[in-house]
């Protein structure tokens, strides 16, 4: 084996242009895998630890359990860390906000994925730790060992000493939920030894859903309520232990392409020295000794070309590690990604699919030893000599002149080799340009949709407690005070109402509207403590479902005509008449808002359509008690509420805010009417929601200063819940970088590969023909004609290759547009507002250039090649 | 007519060890309106003084004067036009393009020119060599005595003053050798064209009107052949 092993690396030193191509063309493919498949790896094992960070660490919650259970717990013998909590009472700030206090074990910071920032965590009675962001919420200074009076729900006033301080937990911070820790002890435990919660996180590879049943059986927790799984980091640790079918396609794709240039590569080489092998057939080499050299030669390139693409991959996904990107794609903002993994799996596959497009060449090559005898080798006489061409002339070859002429009919000669190059050049310029029309459709989209809603896009909002009166909300003047700051680009407010639907059961929609009630009546719906879903009516066919009204400014209301799905909004009509806009959840057959497979048909769940009355019943009083109104709405009683009929002018699928409160769930019907109206329908005019926009551009200075300003707005009424988004909205736009960069660079990554068949093909065809060249020239073409004559030939490559690439990529944009705009809403809400194909000029002009450019560049050597070769060599030449 | 003159032109290949003198210091004056012929066994330099004196190869030292200047002193451009314009090639192996049908082949000289096709004579040629029903066909539908006919037509569409034949009929067997070589003679002589010719065959050579002989790079011998008779 070592002898063919040797004949096999001089063929590798003698044939270097070639082999080098080969192993490049390897190493491309198992680097693009390796760095994608890391990445995505990365990715998965960042989604398991935001769920750690939004769940917890915990596989498993146990509620209720007294502390002989947990001893029991901490006893069991697949059991990694334990943390236990209690709720130890509620902390009534005097800014009317409430803090939950829990009695916690330090370890409840590890599940949580958080650490103390200073300090300790709290362990005698009397102590208390709290996040850093709370304790600004609070204006509480952050000063160790200070101590507060805390004015508790359930036990009077009580003094703490501040013994840490905790590191923000980003999520609780952007939805405003405030909690502080007492310690853990019999004396804080006391009254609450039963209602202990116990956050379990098993040892490794070990199936959780099953230990977790397991355990709470052991320790006696036998109501399955009890036993709360951690749904969302369990599904993030299926997703990240299952199969990668995304880079496994991938994979495939690239074992393709790659494939087509390493086969196309090796076959000119074969061809090209198959002289030499019909002269070792001639001395006596057996077939299978020539095969043993081709296999040796290949594996010696495959080996080479696989280890620097495993090579190459680790160290440009470790170039991702901790180091600082930037994109001048959607942001400046620097980021690091912190979670790299080299991904053994993405590894074997890249080893594994590479090695599948070598043994193409391998075979092929194999048989073309295997059939040819040594004195048709000698002889090269290997090709097929039998040319037929039409004998009709087209029309692009009437106007040609001769040279280009016999370009263009050598071109149409060559047609394997055409259809090969053009196929392995569009799949990498094809998979660019959908890329970057995908990217372009929902950006437009995106755009559009805050042009309707800015619901995404806002780095603050208040929310008034549900709990204060509905008549409390942000006066006008207080809104203009905050939108007037440099700092500010928009605000948005909305006054909130919560009503009832008085509707004729006729109206619900077969089986989606019958479940949906039956779904919002059930546990897993509406929320219990705040009463029914739905009661029945006067008669026999009404029914009463909860819905909430927004009041609209005009501008919202301007806004939201841009997304309407049916009707007009006439905003005068609006002002003056009690005309409303809807908006009516879409639930599947089962009744379900949401379903995870994206399978099942999705509907409303009510039938209204423009021009339909719809009557709103709310209470007639109790506005100014915030408490009141949600007794009355969970009990109706006709004699408190007064009516109000709306007619239909407009339906819309965007539901551009809801209140983060119980009452206010996204998944009852909204109606939207004029500030005006819902004055005079309630009395009430201020506004309970306030989003808060912050500039483009901002430093951490405006940050810093605008938080304040709307931490005093939300101040003003007590209880507000602020949420401060900014730095999810951060961590959200990193995610997006790194997605189109990682897209991107698959792309880009796919054309240099094709780039790479693309010029070898150009180079072997005009390297081929260097006789014909040779007569030519020798005839009287002169260098200028000559190389126009090749430049032209290269460019008809690149233009059929351009043509064919962005033919391919508008009819998959076209199909993806339509899917996206007209088929994939049948099954879901809207996920294209925008319903407006576009073609992405930049990626076509990108394309051609990138087309064009090889086929010229491909040119070059050839022609330089031809250049240099005399006259009378080149005559002499054997095709 | 122009005249052909090769002063003291020499040819060296290679360089220390391996350098080999394919020319050493040939004169000679290509006389107009004759046919001569090159002989001179294997690796003699026959071919090398032909190619260089057509300007197809550029020798070590020497010159080729054509109409009173040394064609080595041509651009590359102006070389390339004398070559389509005042030269004509015929090859051993044809060397057709493949591609094309034969009508193009025989004028691409012409259309590499830019310059109108004299369809009359075209035709005149064509139909002197035999190829009217060939025209519309490619070079692989011929065979080697139809395909060197071709060759032949196409060294003479452009009206050249000299043509240049590296031995055209080592191809062809002897039937077709006779019949090729008939043709051409006729062509040129009906053309009053200067023909230059390498042959190894001694028939070929004798039909010559001037036999030169060439031996390891020298001229061996310079003979007329004042019995040739004429068509």
């Amino acid at each position: 084996m070592l002898r063919y092993m040797k004949i096999a690396w001089k063929y590798i030193r003698e044939y270097k242009k070639r082999s080098i191509a080969m192993i490049l063309s390897i190493a491309l493919s198992v680097f693009l895998v390796v760095t994608i498949g890391s990445l995505a790896e990365s990715t998965r094992v960042l989604q398991v630890n935001d769920a750690k960070k939004d769940s917890g660490l915990q596989h498993v919650r146990y509620d209720g359990v007294n502390m002989e259970q947990v001893n029991k717990i901490k006893e069991y013998q697949n059991v990694k860390k334990v943390a236990n909590s209690f709720y130890y009472d509620g902390w009534n700030h005097e800014s009317g906000l409430t803090v939950n206090i829990l009695g916690a074990e330090k370890n409840i910071l590890y599940m949580e994925s958080n650490k103390m920032k200073v300090g300790r965590f709290s362990t005698k009675s009397n102590e208390i730790a709290v996040e850093e962001w709370v304790l600004d919420r609070l204006r509480i200074p952050h000063e160790l060992n200070q101590t507060i009076k805390i004015s508790l729900a359930e036990n009077g006033e009580k003094e703490f000493k501040l013994v840490g301080i905790i590191e923000n937990n980003l999520d609780k911070q952007s939805v405003g939920n405030l909690e502080a820790y007492v310690a853990f002890n019999d004396e804080n435990l006391a009254g609450r030894e039963n209602h202990i919660y116990s956050f379990v996180e098993f040892k490794e590879d070990l199936n959780y859903r099953d230990e977790a049943k397991k355990l709470g059986k052991q320790v006696g927790v036998k109501d399955e309520k009890r036993i709360v799984l951690n749904r969302g980091l369990l599904t993030a640790m299926g997703e990240l232990n299952a199969i990668d079918w995304d880079l496994v396609k991938k994979s495939l794709f690239l074992m393709v392409v790659g494939g087509m240039v390493i086969y196309s590569i090796y076959n000119i080489s074969v061809l090209k020295r198959v002289q030499e092998y019909g002269m070792m057939r001639a001395i006596g080499s057996t077939k299978k000794q020539i095969i043993y050299v081709i296999l040796s030669e290949l594996f010696i390139v495959y080996m080479i070309g696989v280890l620097l693409g495993i090579l190459l991959g680790v160290f440009f996904t470790n170039l991702f590690k901790g180091s600082t990107m930037s994109s001048g794609l959607f942001t400046e903002i620097d980021y690091k990604l912190d979670i790299v993994v080299i991904s053994r799996f993405a590894i074997g596959l890249a080893m594994l699919t590479s090695f599948g497009s070598i043994l193409l060449s391998a075979i092929r090559g194999s048989i073309l030893v295997n059939r040819v005898s040594p004195v048709e080798a000698i002889n090269r006489s290997t090709q097929d000599s039998n040319i037929k061409f039409k004998e009709r002339e087209s029309f692009i070859e009437k106007v040609l002149t001769i040279p280009k002429k016999v370009s263009y009919k050598n071109l149409r000669r060559n047609k394997k080799t055409i259809i090969f190059t053009i196929v392995s050049m569009a799949v990498g310029c094809t998979l660019f340009m959908v890329q970057t029309f995908k990217t372009e459709l929902w950006t437009r989209d995106w755009k559009y949709r805050n042009s309707i809603d800015k619901s995404q896009m806002y780095e603050f909002r208040l929310n008034t407690n549900e709990g204060r009166p509905m008549k409390e909300g942000y006066t006008t003047e207080q809104i203009d005070e905050i939108s007037k700051l440099p700092q500010v680009q928009d605000v948005s407010f909305k006054q909130v109402l919560y009503s009832e639907l008085k509707i004729n059961k006729k109206i619900l929609n077969g089986i989606y509207g019958k479940n949906y009630i039956k779904f919002m009546n059930s546990e897993n719906g509406f929320l219990k403590d705040l009463g029914d879903f739905s009661f029945e009516g006067v008669t026999k066919d009404e029914m009463i479902i909860r819905n909430t009204i927004l009041g609209l400014s005009d501008r919202d209301l301007k806004s939201l005509s841009k997304g309407l799905k049916e009707g007009q909004i006439d905003i005068d009509q609006m002002k003056n008449e009690p005309v409303a806009v809807v908006h009516i959840p879409k639930v599947n057959e089962k009744g379900l808002y949401f379903d995870h497979t994206g399978k099942s048909k999705s509907e409303s769940a009510l039938n209204l359509k423009v021009g339909d009355k719809i009557t709103v019943t709310i209470p007639k009083k109790g506005y100014d008690k915030g408490i009141d109104t949600v007794r009355l709405l969970a009990e109706h009683d006709k004699s408190q509420y007064i009516d109000q009929e709306f007619t239909i002018i407009g339906i819309t699928d965007v539901l551009p805010d809801k209140d983060g409160f119980h009452l206010g769930t996204d998944l009852a019907p909204y109606l939207f009417i004029s500030g005006n109206m819902f004055k005079e329908l309630s009395g009430i005019d201020k506004y309970r929601l306030v989003r808060v926009d912050m500039k483009d551009n901002y430093t951490e200075g405006d940050y810093k200063i605008l938080k304040e300003e709307v931490q005093k707005m939300s101040e003003i009424i007590p209880g507000t819940l602020l949420e401060d988004r900014v730095e999810y909205l951060k961590e959200a736009e990193k995610s997006d970088i790194t997605y189109d960069l990682l897209k991107n660079s698959i792309s880009i990554i796919l054309i240099l590969i094709s780039g790479l068949s693309i010029y070898n093909n150009i180079n072997y065809n005009l390297i081929s023909r260097i006789r014909e060249h040779g007569i030519m020239k020798a005839i009287g073409l002169t260098k200028k004609q000559f190389r126009n004559m090749i430049r032209f030939e290269g460019l008809i490559y690149g233009i059929i290759s351009a043509t064919f690439s962005c033919a391919i990529a508008l009819m998959i944009e076209l199909g993806i547009f339509i899917y996206y705009a007209y088929i994939f809403d049948k099954y879901s809400e809207p996920v294209l507002l925008l319903k407006r194909f576009f073609i992405e000029w930049k990626s076509f002009l990108i394309v051609i250039a990138i087309n064009l450019s090889i086929g010229y560049i491909a040119t070059i050597g050839p022609r330089r090649q031809v250049d240099k070769i005399e006259i009378t060599d080149a005559i002499r030449a054997v095709e | 007519m122009s005249k052909l003159e090769i002063v003291n032109l020499s040819k060296i290949y290679g360089k220390g060890e391996s350098e080999v003198e394919a020319l050493k210091g040939i004169n000679l004056s290509i006389e107009n309106g004759k046919f001569t012929a090159i002989v001179g066994p294997s690796g003699s330099g026959k071919s090398t003084l032909l190619h260089c004196t057509a300007g197809l190869d550029n020798p070590t030292t020497g010159e080729v004067i054509l109409d009173g200047k040394n064609i080595f002193k041509l651009s590359e451009e102006e070389m390339s036009k004398l070559r389509r314009r005042k030269f004509g090639f015929i090859f051993q192996s044809f060397n057709l393009i493949p591609v094309i049908d034969i009508y193009e082949n025989i004028t691409l000289p012409i259309s590499i020119d830019n310059k109108k096709i004299d369809t009359e004579y075209i035709s005149e040629i064509i139909n002197t060599l035999g190829l009217k029903d060939k025209v519309s066909k490619f070079p692989n539908e011929l065979s080697g005595g139809q395909q060197q006919r071709v060759a032949i037509a196409r060294a003479l569409a452009n009206r050249p003053e000299i043509i240049f034949a590296d031995e055209p009929t080592g191809n062809l067997d002897s039937e077709t050798t006779a019949e090729v070589i008939e043709l051409l003679k006729l062509s040129v002589e009906k053309f009053g064209q200067t023909l230059v010719m390498i042959t190894h065959d001694e028939n070929i050579a004798s039909t010559a009107d001037i036999l030169i002989t060439i031996k390891d790079g020298k001229i061996v011998k310079k003979a007329e052949n004042k019995q040739r008779k004429r068509h």
